[in-house]
């Protein structure tokens, strides 16, 4: 259950939507559970985070792919209606809500997290959250252990900034 | 100055995983609940089902076999009886099938029956 729990988190953190982690979570578990069951159990874990990983990236990719499009018909940048987290992450404007919220250090850290690429918010939570080795999680990223390192080296590098200037 | 620049970014990632981990904690009862309804319609969707109706379908037929070759060894080793004995020696008797033999002459000998 704790796994399922982090996961969520994980993908809430990604997609700031609690609709779209649900379901970014519970595919990944089906996926798991229809194609990976006969795996040994010790391979579970790494798989469903990589399984998780990919959904998210996927998200990514379509909400970008989906602003593309409003962007090209409506011509309008500025209009919000479809949600993309990916331009989002980059944005330091907070509402005043969000002020409020950051007095929590909860709220705060997850804020800043949030504010991460994706790829450096995968390293970050993978690497540190989950005490993934560099192996493993280049594995689940699909791609290298350099990257890894520079991912998780600038996540580091910016929330220590942004969480030193806030506190 | 780099041991407390390491020293620092461990602190920092610490505070960072608790505030995650606290984050967890206060994930909201409906959530929650609908975590594990996810979880359990996963669980339910697994082919280990599958497999295990398959595995008993397969059991079920290899001891089906096993019966079937049981039977027809206990039956085949019991003793002859008397009539299977005659029938049998019958057939391997040495002694030849006049009737099939001459079927020509015997054919021959019925026309002659009937003309003469």
């Amino acid at each position: 259950m704790k796994v399922e729990r982090r996961a969520f988190r994980m993908a809430e953190l990604s997609t700031r939507n609690r609709d779209d982690a649900l379901d970014i979570v519970q595919d990944a578990m089906m996926q798991l559970a229809s194609k990976y069951a006969h795996k040994p159990e010790e391979q579970w874990t790494p798989l469903f985070y990589r399984i998780l990983n990919n959904r998210i990236m996927d998200f990514h990719r379509k909400s970008s792919t989906q602003n593309r499009w409003r962007v090209w018909f409506t011509g309008n940048e500025d209009e919000d209606e479809f949600y993309d987290p990916v331009q989002q992450a980059s944005s330091n404007e907070m509402s005043p809500s969000a002020k409020a919220d950051l007095h929590d250090s909860v709220e705060r850290t997850n804020h800043f997290i949030q504010q991460l690429s994706p790829r450096q918010r995968q390293a970050f939570l993978l690497r540190a959250w989950e005490g993934m080795d560099v192996a493993e999680t280049a594995k689940i990223m699909n791609c290298s252990q350099g990257s890894v390192k520079t991912h998780y080296s600038r996540a580091v590098h910016f929330l220590r900034e942004q969480l030193h200037e806030n506190i | 100055m780099k041991e407390d620049q390491n020293l620092s970014d461990e602190k920092l990632v610490s505070q960072v995983c608790e505030a995650l981990d606290e984050s967890v904690n206060r994930i909201n009862a409906e959530t929650s609940q609908r975590i594990v309804a996810a979880r359990q319609q996963a669980l339910a969707s697994s082919p280990r089902r599958f497999f295990s109706a398959k595995l008993f379908a397969v059991t079920a037929t290899a001891f089906s076999i096993f019966l079937a070759v049981i039977i027809v060894n206990t039956q085949l080793n019991q003793p002859l009886e008397n009539e299977s004995v005659e029938a049998i020696e019958l057939m391997a008797s040495q002694d030849t099938f006049e009737l099939y033999e001459e079927l020509e002459f015997y054919t021959w000998l019925a026309e002659e029956d009937v003309t003469g």
